[in-house]
């Protein structure tokens, strides 16, 4: 009986030094799990922004790469050329998935020249994704200009 | 006595070793946290890099835009068609051959308002002449300050007429703050 006794009273005391241990590992447990969940869902969100940033840029080259092919008498485009080329529908097919807008507008000095090519979509944006490219094109007068081609995209 | 020394004694170890296993745990979720933040910074210094060649290459692609004359010795008149690249050439064989920079103050000015007005905003761009066998540059537009900052900076070779190779370098330095900011 007396045997029994003891036995049960180590028990009950062993449980109740083991708190400060068993806590001490929960918790160093949890802020495992919680960090390393944590910095795989950033590192997930940061993918996903790369590969909006990739294809922004992406984007933007190809957008350069239109607007110098659309010229036919000069190696560089004229302002002209740039008004007539149908972007919208260019970046339609390129962009589907996500929206955007796109301008094209003098760089340095005072112009009121621009060219803006959007589509028309209002959402909760989540993603955003930014590309500048420069070029050049000829202005009215006869001057190469330098022009800035400002593409902005987003995701829902 | 001593099974129960013994027993608090494995005790005291077990915490002991619970709290070194939590250290540890903070230790690597710091490390862990400050993950994201360093592949940010990565990827923002890569494209500063790559916008100053663009710039270089694109400025130096464009006309002047304003008609010029000087006195080289000679009246040379510059067209405002004239590209910045073929201004600079010129400049620089002038210069190679020991002109005085002077001459050149109206299309310097020229040069580094189009270079200002295409740098990105907050960054100011700084214009570099070098010669191949000059330890200083032959011009500097405008004079590039000596503290240290973070900067980028790009270059073009160019051959002039007579075989002499120019070395046009763009940097690109954070603004100053100015007094009222």
């Amino acid at each position: 009986m007396t045997c029994a006794m003891r036995s049960d009273e180590s028990g009950v005391a062993g449980f109740f030094e083991d708190l400060p241990v068993l806590a001490f590992v929960l918790c160093g447990v949890l802020l495992l799990v919680s960090s390393s969940l944590w910095v795989s869902a950033q590192l997930a969100g940061l993918r996903e922004n790369e590969r909006l940033e990739k294809l922004t840029d992406r984007a933007a080259d190809m957008i350069v790469e239109v607007i110098g092919s659309s010229t036919t008498s000069y190696d560089v485009p004229t302002m002209q050329s740039i008004e007539r080329s149908n972007l919208f529908e260019y970046l339609n097919d390129l962009l589907r998935s996500v929206h955007y807008a796109l301008n094209i507008s003098k760089r340095g000095g005072q112009s009121d020249w621009y060219v803006m090519v959007k589509d028309c979509f209002t959402c909760e944006v989540s993603q955003t994704a930014f590309a500048s490219r420069l070029l050049n094109a000829i202005d009215g007068s006869g001057l190469v200009v330098v022009l800035e081609v400002r593409l902005i995209v987003w995701r829902e | 006595m001593s099974g129960e020394n013994e027993a608090e004694d494995s005790g005291q170890l077990a915490v002991m070793d619970a709290v070194v296993f939590f250290a540890g745990a903070i230790l690597i979720s710091a490390g862990l946290l400050s993950l994201p933040g360093q592949i940010r910074g990565n990827s923002d210094t890569n494209d500063a890099t790559i916008d100053v060649a663009r710039l270089l290459d694109t400025v130096l692609a464009s006309s002047i835009g304003t008609n010029l004359t000087m006195d080289t010795g000679r009246p040379v008149t510059v067209s405002r068609q004239a590209l910045v690249r073929d201004c600079l050439a010129f400049e620089g064989e002038f210069l190679i051959r020991g002109g005085e920079p002077e001459v050149f103050a109206e299309l310097n000015l020229a040069v580094t308002a189009i270079f200002d007005g295409c740098a990105p905003a907050g960054m100011d761009a700084y214009l570099l002449l070098v010669y191949r066998s000059c330890s200083e540059p032959l011009l500097a537009l405008p004079h590039l300050p000596d503290e240290e900052a973070t900067r980028a900076a790009s270059s073009v070779e160019l051959t002039l007429d007579d075989g002499l190779e120019l070395l046009i370098v763009l940097v690109l330095s954070p603004s100053a703050p100015s007094e009222l900011d």
